[in-house]
């Protein structure tokens, strides 16, 4: 606490004024008291968007530097309450969960974290709506509050040495940076796995989920579903994001080459079907559908996609997953 | 034994946002009685209701012996009338039309909130396809489209069936749909042409949204409470340029298929609760679970003060239970269901989340 009571007493403006302040001044002062003061800095990561596409590195990165990383909750109706107050009634249905887990930080952080994702693979873009998230975020619902963001884009700069310039900007030694990144690195890869393939079981009916990695893993948009099919004795695999390099296709959506390239090798015997989880009003996944879908025909792996919205509708989630693998059993 | 197994029945239920269906069958296929009934938004009651004018019509040497549900309400309707079997409503269609019509290829299905489209090859479901959060191509577009015009959805079929020169109606959304036929009414276009507008619209409209990607082949058959009218099984047959068959029970072929459904499933002893489920007052009771922040409702089914059924939780540890209350409380997950983690969730010791955090205390600069 002393802390924060340094910080807002040499920074005169910082209150009421983040957005002046994030503009103009440096953060250096803040490191000038030493490593004591760094390590009670609380930086809140929202649990969304770029949270599950970089899973585990960021409170790794932050937490090697010195910081207290805070993660929102996961996502649950009370979320989407939430969201459906401060958010945009345009917005996707993640889109707003975001707005609602940076709302939740708001007021129990020093700062949170937005970076601007403009490119996750070279060569290849990123969803449009994370361009202006950090602007929103300052002149929106974390008015007030220090807003950290860094431009992430891999086709101009890799991650590692975006991160390195993340640190120069927080004042930290490079050396310091660099372990730091090392070992985000390792936390993400086990991160990965551990996000995507449960254990093998015998005999059960193995199904691939695919869809942004937000999506497919956010407690309230995919939870029901999962927890549906595993009720009916379904295995489910989410896909995962874990590979880099891009695959040759004229897609230029980067979670979209990824899925694409998971699923281009697949054979009808590594799964008995692919389900594909999108939110209502999804630009790049009503585009990429009719691709998925031709794709899983040719292969002859049962396809269904399943579009939620806020107003998930559980037994019209139900019905169609219990008609599919219905229809599944009818073909053995 | 014989005289038996010429007695026993099977009654398929089928609860759907519009209507409420029963058939009864023999062990053959061979239908009993059947009753198509236009809700009124309680469930209960129509199931009850059904129930009580099935036992009417059905004849007292008959015994029930296996009730199969489905449709939208198929779980809170198994937990009354006490079902063998819950099966959603792609699987029971597509089970009654393939009992009738061995061959067919395509299952248009066209009910009160949601439209289907089923894809049959040799004589197996391989794709469908079902509407998505727009009701726009349903039979409740074309409800509140004659509501519009103020005449009765059997009128709207009876007129659009005249009008040689259809206008041409903006189908894709129901407010676009009703400015558009508002202009056309103000124009001048006659009521018969403007009805059969409607008609294409909504063909239009399934065809493009509901079948986008499928292959349509025929044979096709054409079911579900839309199909009774006759203005959009004309659309059909003049967009798709071939014959749309209409199988007889077109109305109930859900609790049809229902029926058979419950027929080969091999029960045993029925848990169907008879006349008893007609007669007894029963009652649903809601209650807010709140052992997680997803704080879903639950509604608890009481037949007196016996609970007979719970619906309605996200994580699945109230469905079906008929224990007390407080011994379900605090079981199950809370809220983190299975969605597989980071690895990094509470209690990691590099991360913490923000419920462990206390507020901040602001101190010091007055805003400007």
């Amino acid at each position: 606490m002393i802390m924060i009571k340094r910080l807002h007493e040499s920074a005169g403006v910082y209150i009421g004024t983040g957005n002046k302040f994030l503009r103009n001044i440096s953060p250096e002062w803040m490191w000038k008291s030493g490593t004591d003061s760094c390590s009670s800095l609380r930086i809140g990561i929202p649990r969304m968007f770029f949270y599950y596409i970089y899973p585990g590195l960021w409170e790794t990165f932050f937490s090697e530097l010195g910081m207290k990383p805070i993660v929102s909750r996961p996502s649950t109706t009370k979320t989407v309450e939430k969201a459906s107050q401060i958010s945009e009634t345009e917005h996707c249905l993640p889109n707003k969960l975001f707005d609602a887990h940076l709302a939740e930080l708001v007021g129990k952080v020093d700062m949170v974290f937005v970076p601007r994702v403009l490119s996750t693979i070279k060569n290849h873009l990123s969803c449009p709506k994370f361009g202006p998230l950090p602007d929103a975020a300052r002149a929106d619902i974390a008015r007030g509050t220090e807003v950290l963001s860094i431009d992430i884009d891999v086709s101009r700069s890799p991650l590692s040495k975006t991160l390195l310039l993340l640190g120069k900007k927080l004042n930290i030694q490079k050396s310091k940076t660099l372990s730091a990144i090392n070992s985000s690195f390792s936390a993400m890869e086990a991160a990965h796995k551990k996000m995507a393939r449960p254990d093998r079981i015998k005999g059960a009916p193995r199904f691939l989920l695919i869809g942004h990695p937000y999506v497919i893993h956010d407690n309230f948009i995919a939870g029901p579903i999962l927890n549906k099919l595993e009720s009916m004795g379904v295995e489910v695999e989410l896909v995962s994001f874990a590979d880099d390099t891009p695959a040759k296709s004229y897609i230029l959506w980067s979670t979209a080459n990824k899925i694409y390239h998971e699923i281009n090798t697949l054979t009808s015997e590594d799964y008995d079907g692919v389900i594909q989880l999108t939110v209502f009003n999804c630009g790049c996944d009503s585009m990429m559908i009719d691709t998925y879908r031709q794709l899983m025909k040719d292969k002859n792996i049962p396809y269904m996609y399943l579009m939620v919205d806020e107003h998930l509708a559980q037994s019209g989630i139900d019905t169609r997953v219990e008609a599919f693998i219905d229809s599944l059993r009818w073909r053995q | 034994m014989g005289k038996q197994m010429n007695n026993s029945c099977y009654l398929g239920i089928d609860v759907g946002s519009i209507s409420t269906n029963c058939v009864v069958i023999t062990p053959e296929g061979e239908v009993l009685c059947e009753i198509y009934k236009r809700g009124d938004g309680h469930p209960i009651e129509s199931v009850q209701q059904c129930l009580a004018q099935l036992t009417a019509q059905l004849p007292d040497r008959f015994c029930i012996r296996g009730v199969c549900t489905t449709g939208s309400g198929r779980i809170l309707a198994g937990a009354v009338v006490g079902a063998d079997v819950i099966k959603n409503e792609i699987s029971a269609h597509a089970r009654a039309t393939l009992h009738l019509y061995p061959e067919v290829r395509t299952i248009f299905e066209i009910g009160g909130q949601d439209s289907k489209v089923t894809i049959v090859r040799d004589g197996v479901v391989v794709d469908f396809s079902m509407n998505l959060v727009c009701a726009a191509g349903t039979g409740s577009f074309l409800d509140s489209q004659a509501r519009r015009l103020n005449i009765t959805i059997e009128e709207l079929s009876a007129r659009a069936m005249m009008s040689e020169t259809p206008t041409n109606i903006a189908g894709r959304c129901t407010v676009f749909a009703e400015s558009d036929m508002i202009h056309k009414q103000q124009v001048g276009h006659e009521q018969k042409d403007i009805t059969m507008g409607l008609c294409h619209a909504l063909v239009r409209n399934y065809l493009s949204n509901v079948c986008n990607g499928k292959e349509i082949k025929p044979p096709i058959v054409f079911q579900g409470g839309v199909s009774a009218n006759k203005g959009i099984h004309r659309a059909f047959k003049e967009a798709l340029r071939c014959d749309i068959i209409i199988p007889p029970y077109n109305m109930v072929m859900g609790a049809y298929g229902a029926a058979i459904i419950a027929s080969k499933s091999c029960i045993e002893k029925t848990n169907f609760r008879g006349k008893e489920a007609s007669t007894k007052p029963i009652i649903t009771k809601g209650f807010e679970c709140g052992d997680c922040p997803n704080c879903c409702e639950i509604i608890e089914v009481l037949n007196a003060a016996e609970i007979i059924g719970r619906t309605g939780g996200r994580c699945g540890k109230w469905e079906g239970k008929t224990g007390p209350r407080e011994s379900l409380r605090g079981t199950g997950p809370k809220g983190h269901v299975s969605v597989p983690s980071t690895g990094m969730e509470m209690g990691h010791e590099i991360c913490r989340q923000v419920d462990d955090v206390p507020d901040l205390i602001q101190i010091g600069v007055p805003k400007k």
